[in-house]
Order: C-alpha cells, then structure tokens, then sequence
C-alpha cells in the first residue's frame, strides 16, 4: 500500500500523478466502507458522507490524525471519489435492476433521512449530470457542491481546502445548489412540505 | 465560465446577499440590463427560497446558517415596543437578546428570542402560533414566564420573555460546592416546575443545565420553552426531521429515532441532568465521535452505570461536592442515586418512570434515606434485559451467531417441556417457567446489531443471571442442568473459561445423584473439559473427559473435545484421525451445527499445526462448500471459515490471497458485529500476519494495534486475547523497530508478562513464550540480568513442559546467554559446564541458588 501521508504531501505540492495514485488507494476503501454501510441500512442507498470519509481516512492514514491540513486534502480527494464510488454503485445497480430510474434516498446532506418515509427521492445519477455541466460552466462551485456532498466537509473546511474565503465558498454554495435544484426541479412545491 | 453564466451568477449572489426590502430594487438595476437575465434570477431566487425553507433542504441550511447570522437584527433594532440590546445567547432555534422597553412608559428587562428564519417553515410557524399561548399559560415560579410573542416586518417571529440573570444549574452548583443533597434538593425544584409543564400538557423537550437558570437567591428557573411543544393526548405525534431541535448528546432515543415525544423524552432528559450534577459529565462520553456514533450509541449503548463514569483524576469533580475523595463520592451514589439515574435514562420510554412525581418521589426517598423505588424493580428489569445484551455478547465472539440459535433451540425446546409436564402433572413451578421464558424471550428478541463493545456488561449481567438459575436447582435439577449448560457455552465462547469450567464442573456433580439424563451429565463433563483445554489444564481436562466417556459411548461432540485434547498435547496423528472418523459420522449434519463446524475446525487445525498445509486447507474448502450450501452467504459462520482458510494461504505461499480474504472478511465482521468487536479483533490479527508475511510490517502493526484496542475495549486489558495480541504486537515491534520506540515496546513486553500471570496462570505455555520474547528483548538490550529475572520464576518448568520441544530448546539457550553474560553463579554448576539439557532440570536450583544480587530479583509471583 503507497503511503498515503506520503502521496498528500506530494499532492499539496502540485503533483497531479500523486492525486490519482491517492484516489485509485481510496477508492477500494471507499467502495468496501460504502458497500457495509449500504448493507447496514437495509440496502437503502443513505451513505454518510462524513462517516465514510472519516472511516477510510483512519483505515488509511492510521498513525497521523493530528494534521488537520492532511486530513482536510484527504477529505477533499475522497469526495471526487466518493462520488465516483456512488454513481459506479449506482450504474452497476440499475444495470442489475435493468431499470435504470432506480431513485434512492439521498445522502445525508440534502436530507436526513433516519425519519420514516424519509424525504424526497434523490436521483444521484442526474445531479451528478448535471454537476458536470455545471463543472463546464463553474467550475469551483461545482467542486465545493461535490466537496459538500460527498465529504460532508463544512464550508469553513471546504474553504481552508480551497484556500479561499468562507464568505466565498458560502455563495459559491448557495449558487450551486440553487442552479441544481432548478436545473433538476428538486425545490420542492409550496405547501408539500411540513 | 462564459459570460452570461459569469453575469447571472452575479446578480444572483447580489440579490441573494440583499436584504429583504431592497431586493426588489437590485432586481429592478438587473432587468434594466437584461431583462431575460433577470427573468432567470428571479425564478432561481424562487427556487432558492423553496430549498432554503423546504424540510429537504434544512440540514443544509442550518449548516450554512453561520453566514446568515451576520444579516440577521442587530441590536438597537426594535422589537415591538421593545428594543434589542445585546445579545445574551445563541441555539439551534434561534438568537436571544435582552431588550428595554422603548416607549419610554415603564422600565422593563426582557429577554427576546429571535427564531432562525431558516428554522421557519409553515408547519413550524403554525405550531409556534399555537404554542405561544399554552406556554403564555405556564404560570409557575420556577419557568421563565412568557410575555409576549409577534412577528417582525419581515416575517420573523419573536417572542418576549422574562428576563432571567443566573448561572446555568451545574456550574452555579460546582461554584458553591453544593453537596450531593443540596444538589437534589436543588433539583426537586425542579422537578417541580416540569411536573406543572406537564400538568399543563407541555413538554420541554431540551432539559439541560444551560437551559435552567439559578438565580441569585437560589431560585431555579426553566428556560427556552422555545421547542417545549403541547402533548396532544391520544394522538402519537412525530416530530419532524427538520423541527429536531433538541441538543444531540442528551437527547431522548426515541427523539433521535423521531418517535413520538412524551413525558419520557423529559424524564431522559432529567436523567441527564441529574447525571451531570452528581458526577459532573453526561452519561455518554462523545468527544470525537461522529455525530452518527452518538446516535448510536444513545439509541444502542445501555449508559454504563453513573458512578463507574468516576475515575482516578475526578478529586475536582468530588471536592466539588464537599467531598474529599473520589471514592466516597462514588459510594454515596452507590445504592440509591445509580439505579434512579439508570430508571430515568432506558431507552424505551416505558421503562422509565411514569411522570416527574415519580421520579421526584424517589428522589425524596433517597434523601429520606428510604428504599428507592426505582432499586426494587431493578433486578427484574436487568434480567428481563438480561439475554438480550448478553446475546449481543456472544454474537461478538467466537462461535457467535450459531450459538444464539442453539440456545435459542435449546431452551424454547425446555420451555415447551416444561409447560407439557406442567399441563401433565399441574406441577407449580412458576420460578422455573420464569427463568426459562426470560431467557427464551431475551434470545429471540437478539439482534446482533446491537452488541458493539458490550461485553463487559454481558459478564456481570450473566453473573446477575447466575442467582436466578440457582433456584432452578432444588426443585428441577435438568432444568437447572440444561440452563447451566447453556450459561457455560456462553461464557466459554467469551473466554471465561474458569467461570465455564467451575459452572459445568459443579452442574456435573450436582446431577450426579439427580433426576438427570446420562446424556446431560456426558455433556457438563465434556464442556468442563473443554473450558480446562483453554486454561491449558490438561491433566483435568483429560480426568472430565475419562469420566464422561465412562458414562456410555462417546457422543460425536464429545469425540470431537477428545481430539481437541489430542491437538494440544501435540498428538496429531491420532487428533486426525479421531476428528477425521467424527467429520464422517456429522457428514449429514447440517451446516448450523455446531458441534459438526467445530469438529471440521478442529480436524483443519490439527492437519495445519502438523504442519499438512495443503490437507489442512482442504478441510476447510470443502468445509466452506459444505457452509455455503445451507446458509446465506452472509452468516458470520462462514465469514469465520473464511478467516481461518485467509491464515492458511499465506502458509501455502498465496500471502497476496491471504491478505485479500482477510480484508473482506475484517468487513464482514466489521459491518456484522462492528468495528470494536471481538469478532473484528480476530480478522485484524489474522490480516495482520498475512501483512507480516509479505512484508509490509507497517500496515501488519497497525491492524495488530486495532486487534489489540478491540480487545481491550470489549474485554480489559488484562484478558488472554488482548495479551496475546500485545505480545505479537511487541515481536512484530522487536523485528521492526522503526515502527515504535524502544520504550513503547518494552512496556508491551512487559505487560504482558506481569498480567499474563494473573490471567493465564505462571505454569501456562503462553507463559514460556511471552517470557522467552521479553527475555530475548532484554538480552538484545544488553540487560542479562534482567533477563534471567524474567525467565527464571517459579513454575516456569511446568509452563515449559507444555511449550513444546522447541520452545523448550529455545528457552535452554536464551537461558545460557543470559548466563553467560550476568556472569552469575550457579550452585550445583559452573556456567559454562551448564548444557542445554539439563539447564531445564536445574532450573529449580538455579532459582534456589545465588544467581543474582539483585534484591528486586522475583521469585514469586
């Protein structure tokens, strides 16, 4: 196993190749720790971002856990790994299902869904579309959405990461999510709710 | 990023950022511009609104609410006729601000909440109306009293409350060093304003000691009826996700469930409370959990009894309370207030007490000094939780899940004999049918789930379930056989053998003279003899074995004992064959069999210790055929087999394969039972030597680390399995010693030595081993002389005897090192005249003799 200290120190430094050789050793972490957790819950699709960052960045880097800054990089790689991690997940399941509009229940972030009957159903597999093609047009609040959803990394963190502003990263999200709720016309209608 | 794109992004946040009322205006400069661009920010400003306020969106909001709080009303702002000053707190609801009166007409303080605003939706806002004048109805001394509540110009709701200037509970109680009574006097104040909520048909709902003030003349008063909600009778009502409001590390289970809110979401949170104000921490120690995990664990984790939370570097917390040492702090709780804070914190509402009268009324009996109320029904509650904790216990360890479904079998097949024979022959033996239903019940209701790190508790709960078996004893001596039994396997598959072995033995000789079938008494003997094989008392094993093979023709399991005997007195050809005759005879025994899984385990050790790798991992492939043909792919059986098939490979020259299998078995397990189990302490050993095997001793450590915190945690330091895993830890060190520092590794050495003493006994084999290690270490380390200390020791000649001949050997010549480099003398002998073989038959001698002039030198144990 590559050192993963290693390889993020490398990463922060600029080299690109150490990015993916950090996201090809969390990516079978990742999908191992998401698998169980699906399993855990009754083969709903509710991934806990933040425990599942938080679990593989302890498989991984097991002796370091003092290093914010490390632990903060790790956790920004680990989402555009987790998002690869759930859309694969879930292109391999609707293939299974030879459906393909198999809806889940979304991930923490946009809706707790401990509570019965959970919120409104999330296609992943379209929001990550449509992440693309906001990616085309904005390219950092596509990465702070992706870093959002897929880390549970907070706004504070997400800017440390970035090396940019709360207030920043703060609109960049409220942006984000604005375009891919109205691009996906998941705003919920007045009066559905409460 | 084109243009239009970069332009609509700009106004947006432009008009986002505005404030309500000039919104409109930034608009306006928009559609002067562009007025299709101002069309689309429009609507996004739509859809920004609808996700901002929706349920679906508001664990976001709440997250990015810090950005909010800086456009939120300043002081100087107005409220009504009153004016915000500064502002005296923050929570999940909304900000507080103590206001004047502004007209002028008459002096007046109050306190003014704000509510979020992205805390309103319409159903919020609805309830809050409502809520406003049940709780302006709450007269009572002891409650924060409601004045007034409105809306501000922009739809903001606020309302007017009595200004209270105090100390939160606990801290106004630790500055006046109040006593453990004055604290419960303090405290029935208390109770006695929730009672009056309740009486009034309103639950508070976020009981903490923030939000209980005391005042100057030491009155307590209740604070942020903010989220207190009306109890609606008859009707269950749910809260939803995005009105949880309440503070996580004390809340109710079933408000994290969202289950419906009583009054015993408030007796929780009063138990809490009054955990905090007699020990000085929350029942649940969270920092550095995730928020998941502390769901968890409020939803699964029984509290561990409120004094036990009390430790070493307490003195604070118990001079504090007047009290000058930890201990009598711990006592003073002991009998009375433990048990009324365990009532008050169970995670079915139900359980709990009934109404705040209740609790207050028990609380009065403990300061009166009579009986708790909450202690009588204690014992029943405890084993009527007994199995069900104890079984989680079990699922944790060895032979788990199969286990439980013996049991399970096991006793609901007695509970039926019972009733038979009860319907037969009228016979009244109620005690008996309790004890076998309780257990029945327990075990079904088992989920595996449930089990993280409950070991301990299932120790003293299956001691608390040892007195309710013994009355089985006088009047039912099968029954009493049957239940014995039972509580011994389990206590085997958690590694208290001695516990096992004294039970099965004394079951064995209680029916000797009894109504008890051969068959019965065969099996005690042959667990005795089985818990004496873990303890590595051969001679006894073999004694219980004799006598329940005297008993008639061995039953397969009992065959299957006998050749576990065989495998650790280092016979292996008979072991073989033995345990190849009893695979043949249970061929036709289905896979949840028990005795037939650990017969083809055994048989696969026994080819694997002879050192018949490839025989060995035959045995177990056709035993995961055999496994998988009857059970689901997912039963921790099979994940078990697997386990022991991943420590085969890498003696087989198929290390890579090893570690693979090892990985995803450690997932299974650690999915199954969770991360901190015993059963996931196993996988990462086994990962572990795989890892060593192929070279990678870094990553080898740190699952030898995991294993060895698993074990600690579930069962202490001091257990047979955690030293083991301390002591491979410390040879995988010695070999590796970048990975750690001299130091650290000693101590694991020598740990390990001084507790394995106590734990596994100074004759036991692991014992020559550990010593020889830590010798070894000792000898590298250029202390010789430490080293004979270490491996001269009373009875290490019988540990010796069963180490094998190639500990043995070893043993001989670290011993003459140590010799020859601390130059000491040896009566019957010189040093160097001393050789191998006769420097075991001297060690009694040695010891006796002069060897060292060190007075620390340790010759006992």
């Amino acid at each position: 196993m590559s050192d993963i200290t290693e390889l993020l120190a490398h990463w922060r430094q600029g080299d690109r190749g150490a990015g993916d050789a950090l996201a090809s050793a969390i990516y079978p972490v990742l999908l191992d720790l998401a698998r169980s957790q699906i399993r855990r819950h009754g083969n709903q699709l509710t991934l806990r971002a933040t425990e599942l960052a938080h679990e593989a960045y302890e498989r991984l880097v097991p002796q370091s856990g003092v290093d914010w800054r490390n632990r903060g990089h790790f956790y920004a790689i680990a989402a555009t790994v987790m998002r690869r991690v759930v859309i694969d997940y879930l292109r391999q399941r609707s293939a299974d299902k030879r459906g393909g509009d198999v809806l889940f229940v979304p991930l923490q972030d946009l809706d707790n869904s401990d509570q019965p009957g959970g919120g409104d159903p999330v296609d992943w597999l379209a929001v990550d579309q449509a992440l693309n093609e906001l990616a085309l047009l904005d390219r950092d609040s596509a990465r702070v959405v992706e870093m959002r959803l897929f880390s549970g990394l907070s706004v504070e963190e997400i800017a440390g990461v970035l090396d940019s502003s709360t207030a920043t990263v703060g609109r960049q999200w409220r942006f984000a999510r604005t375009w891919l709720a109205d691009r996906l016309g998941l705003a919920p209608t007045p009066g559905t709710d409460g | 990023m084109d243009d239009r794109f970069l332009r609509l992004r700009d106004w947006f946040d432009r008009a986002a950022d505005a404030a309500e009322h000039t919104r409109a205006s930034v608009l306006a400069a928009c559609r002067a511009e562009d007025p299709s661009l101002a069309d689309e920010v429009e609507r996004l400003l739509v859809t920004h609104r609808r996700v901002e306020r929706s349920r679906t969106a508001s664990a976001t909001a709440i997250a990015v609410s810090a950005l909010d709080a800086a456009s939120g009303p300043a002081p100087g702002s107005r409220a009504g006729v009153y004016q915000l000053q500064e502002m005296i707190g923050s929570g999940g609801m909304g900000r507080v601000f103590r206001a004047t009166r502004a007209d002028g007409l008459i002096e007046q303080e109050v306190a003014i909440k704000l509510l979020r605003r992205e805390a309103l939706n319409p159903a919020l806002l609805r309830r809050f109306s409502l809520e406003r004048q049940v709780l302006a109805s709450l007269g009572h001394p002891g409650i924060a009293r409601l004045l007034d509540a409105a809306t501000l110009e922009d739809g903001t709701p606020y309302v007017v409350m009595e200004l209270v200037r105090g100390q939160p509970l606990c801290t106004w109680c630790d500055a006046r060093r109040l006593s453990i009574e004055e604290r419960l006097r303090l405290f029935l104040r208390v109770l006695d304003a929730v009672a009056h909520a309740h009486r009034s048909l309103v639950v508070h709902r976020d009981l903490k000691s923030s939000n209980i003030l005391v005042t100057e003349d030491g009155s307590p008063k209740l604070l942020d009826f903010g989220i207190a909600k009306p109890i609606s009778p008859g009707v269950s009502d749910y809260t939803l996700t995005a009105e949880r409001f309440f503070t996580p590390s004390s809340a109710a289970p079933e408000q994290i469930r969202g289950g419906p809110v009583t009054v015993g979401v408030d007796v929780y949170g009063l138990g809490v409370l009054l955990h905090e104000l007699l020990v000085g921490k929350p029942p649940f120690a969270v920092d550095g959990l995730t928020p998941g995990q502390v769901e968890q664990l409020i939803q699964r984790v029984p509290p561990p009894e409120m004094s036990t939370r009390l430790g070493a570097d307490d003195l604070p917390v118990a001079r504090a309370r007047g009290l000058n040492s930890v201990e009598v702090l711990r006592r003073r709780l002991l009998d009375d207030l433990n048990p009324i804070v365990e009532r008050c914190l169970r995670k079915d509402p139900r359980d709990r007490y009934a109404s705040v009268e209740q609790l207050a009324a028990d609380i009065g009996n403990a300061l009166g000094g009579r009986p708790v109320g909450a202690r009588a029904g204690r014992r029943w509650y405890r084993l009527r939780k007994f199995v069900r904790r104890n079984l989680g216990a079990v699922a944790l360890s060895a032979s788990a899940a199969l286990l439980a479904s013996v049991a399970v079998t096991v006793i609901v097949r007695q509970a039926m004999l019972v009733a038979d024979e009860r319907d037969r022959a009228t016979l009244e033996r109620d005690r008996a049918r309790q004890a076998v239903n309780l257990l029945k019940r327990a075990f079904e209701a088992a989920d595996p789930s449930q089990t993280a790190g409950a070991q301990v508790t299932a120790r003293q709960v299956l001691t608390a379930a040892r007195p309710e078996m013994e009355l089985t004893l006088a009047d039912q001596p099968e029954l009493y056989a049957e239940l014995a039994s039972t509580i011994a396997e389990v206590e085997l598959s958690l590694g208290l053998s001695r516990e096992a072995r004294e039970l099965a033995d004394r079951a064995a000789r209680v029916s000797e003279g009894a109504d008890v079938s051969v068959e019965r008494r065969a099996h005690l003997l042959g667990l005795a003899a089985r818990a004496a094989i873990r303890t590595a008392e051969y001679p006894e094993a073999e004694a219980a074995l004799l006598e329940a093979e005297k008993l008639g023709p061995p039953a397969l399991e009992l065959q299957t004992t006998r050749g576990i005997l065989l495998i650790q007195l280092g016979r292996y050809d008979e072991a073989v064959a033995l345990l190849r005759a009893v695979v043949a005879g249970l061929a036709a025994a289905p896979p949840s069999d028990s005795a037939a899984l650990r017969a083809r385990q055994s048989l696969g050790d026994a080819l694997r210790l002879d050192g018949r790798y490839d025989e060995s991992l035959a045995v177990l492939d056709e035993t995961l055929v055999w496994q998988r043909a009857g059970l689901p792919g997912s039963h921790p059986d099979l994940a078990r087999t697997r386990l022991r098939r991943a420590g085969l490979l890498h003696r087989v020259s198929r290390p890579g394969e090893a570690v693979t299998e090892a990985r995803s078995v450690l997932a299974d397990f650690d999915r199954i039972y969770g991360a901190q189990s015993t059963a996931s302490a196993g996988a990462h050993t086994t990962l572990g030597n795989a890892l060593r095997e192929i070279g990678d001793a870094k990553t080898a450590a740190f699952h030898y680390e995991a294993a060895l915190a698993n074990w600690r945690a579930a069962l202490g330091g001091g257990n047979p399995q955690a030293l083991r895993a301390q002591f491979n830890l410390a040879q995988l060190y010695v070999r590796n010693p970048e990975l750690t520092t001299p130091g650290h590794l000693e101590a694991l050495y020598r740990e390990a030595v001084e507790l394995g003493h106590s734990a596994f006994g100074a004759d036991h084999p692991t014992m020559a081993v550990f010593r020889l290690g830590y010798a070894e270490f000792l000898l590298n380390a250029g202390r010789p002389q430490r080293a004979l200390e270490i491996l001269v020791v009373p009875r290490a000649e019988e540990a010796l005897l069963a180490a094998g001949a190639r500990a043995r050997e070893t043993y001989a010549s670290t011993l003459l090192q140590a010799f020859d480099r601390s130059g000491c003398q040896v009566a019957s002998n010189s040093n160097t005249g001393l050789d191998r073989a006769r420097v075991l038959e001297e060690l009694p001698l040695i010891r006796a003799s002069r060897c060292s002039t060190d007075p620390q030198v340790r010759n006992g144990p």
